[in-house]
């Protein structure tokens, strides 16, 4: 079961006593921290109120008028619940006026105020709040599984077998001599560092705007798209050799660029992403010729990318299915 | 409308009333500012027809001598819970006095 998620609710009283009375009444609420203060002006607000799911306010006729505080507070952190309660006549008026001209007042109580109303009413709202939240962490969740950029059309009608071409280009990732590694730690260490090092290099290809479409054991498989996607390749799989990751674990880097079919694969009950095509082939081709720490290209992304960097042909002739003769390829020196 | 207790004194009263449990005086200082509220919204209406104008005149009347009467309740009723009639300040002995804190 979900551990239902600890909402923070500020309270702002300049009364001692009445602060401690609705410290005392609403600390029956269920799963909320309280916090409460007798003014907001010595404080700083955007950290005051960062965490904050619910600011209940206290206001007293003698108060100085909350008005700036309460539009700053929904400028600084829409999403919070603002409660005020207040003594009816002009200081309600005042109030109500504020909310006409600017909403910024989620709910206004009258006081005297009938605490279980009020308990009730932040209860129900509190619960809306965490089903709100925990929809949000679901939504983020799975928009880690999406594809980025045009590809997420595809998602428009998941059907499995459905599929477009797309150009692209394609990367591998392999960790080189993985098995000497699996022998060498154990089963556990080699699994934290294999995440350890997966991990640093999704966030790499997320910074050149790639995707990563899957892992393949002690890899990556990514697709860039755009205009600048061979350049974005090429930087990105230079920047993955650079990382600490890869000088503790070295990695070999295949990249090709062209036609690749990309589509839904599975039954109704699961499918994934996948990308398919000669080119897929070719990158994964590369990058089992490539030794660790080297990076292994077609001359056609080298050309498309118009990126300076030192790089000598591939002697060897790479032959893969799907393409008539052998592909000229280059190692790229990082 | 001759006042007692001016607006602001009535807010003072029912700010140190936060909740129903201990609020005899916030009501009846809710309720007067109810009636100040009926008062000025009926004092605004149009007279079209004499039945309009008995009709305002005798909310009005009416309006003014209950507001009479609760101030005066008001008065008494401060006054036997000895509450502070320079400050109007509530007596720390009608204070909840509020557990674990």
């Amino acid at each position: 079961m979900d551990a239902a998620p600890n909402l923070e609710v500020l309270i702002f009283d300049s009364s001692a006593y009445t602060r401690s009375l609705l410290l005392e009444r609403l600390a029956r609420l269920a799963n909320c921290a309280l916090h409460a203060h007798a003014t907001w002006t010595d404080k700083p607000l955007e950290k005051l109120l960062a965490n904050t799911s619910v600011l209940l306010l206290n206001h007293h006729a003698t108060d100085a008028p909350p008005f700036d505080f309460l539009r700053q507070i929904k400028r600084t952190v829409p999403h919070c619940l603002v409660v005020v309660v207040s003594s009816p006549g002009a200081p309600r008026r005042a109030l109500q006026a504020l909310h006409t001209e600017q909403p910024c007042i989620d709910m206004l109580f009258d006081k005297p105020i009938d605490l279980e109303r009020l308990s009730e009413f932040l209860t129900e709202r509190m619960a809306s709040l965490r089903q709100q939240h925990k929809l949000n962490s679901e939504h983020l969740n799975l928009l880690r599984f999406l594809p980025t950029g045009a590809l997420r059309r595809i998602f428009a009608q998941p059907t499995p077998g459905s599929a477009e071409l797309f150009d692209m280009t394609v990367m591998f990732t392999d960790i080189r001599d993985s098995t000497q590694l699996i022998v060498r730690e154990s089963a556990r260490a080699y699994f934290a560092n294999l995440n350890r090092v997966l991990a640093s290099q999704a966030e790499l290809i997320r910074r050149y705007d790639g995707m990563v479409v899957k892992t393949t054991g002690d890899g990556l498989l990514a697709v860039f798209e755009g205009a600048a996607r061979c350049h974005l390749a090429l930087k990105c799989a230079s920047a993955i050799q650079h990382s600490a990751e890869a000088k503790s674990t070295p990695v070999g880097i295949g990249i090709s660029d062209g036609l690749v079919l990309t589509g839904i694969l599975g039954t109704a009950q699961h499918f994934h992403f996948d990308v398919i095509g000669a080119h897929v082939h070719l990158a994964a081709r590369l990058c089992s010729k490539a030794a660790a720490g080297e990076i292994l290209a077609t001359q056609d992304v080298a050309s498309k990318a118009r990126f300076e960097f030192a790089s000598q042909p591939l002697q060897d002739a790479i032959e893969v299915r799907g393409f008539n003769q052998t592909v000229p390829c280059i190692h790229i020196k990082v | 409308m001759k006042n007692q207790f001016s607006d602001a004194q009535l807010s003072h009263i029912i700010d140190q009333s936060l909740i129903y449990q201990c609020a005899c005086p916030a009501q009846v200082a809710k309720h007067l500012i109810g009636l100040r509220e009926l008062y000025e919204y009926q004092q605004n209406c149009i007279n079209q027809t004499a039945t309009d104008k008995a009709v305002h005149q005798r909310i009005a009347a009416d309006t003014l001598r209950a507001h009479g009467a609760l101030e005066e309740c008001l008065y008494e009723v401060l006054f036997l819970e000895e509450w502070d009639m320079a400050t109007l300040t509530m007596p720390a002995s009608l204070q909840k006095t509020p557990r674990n804190f």
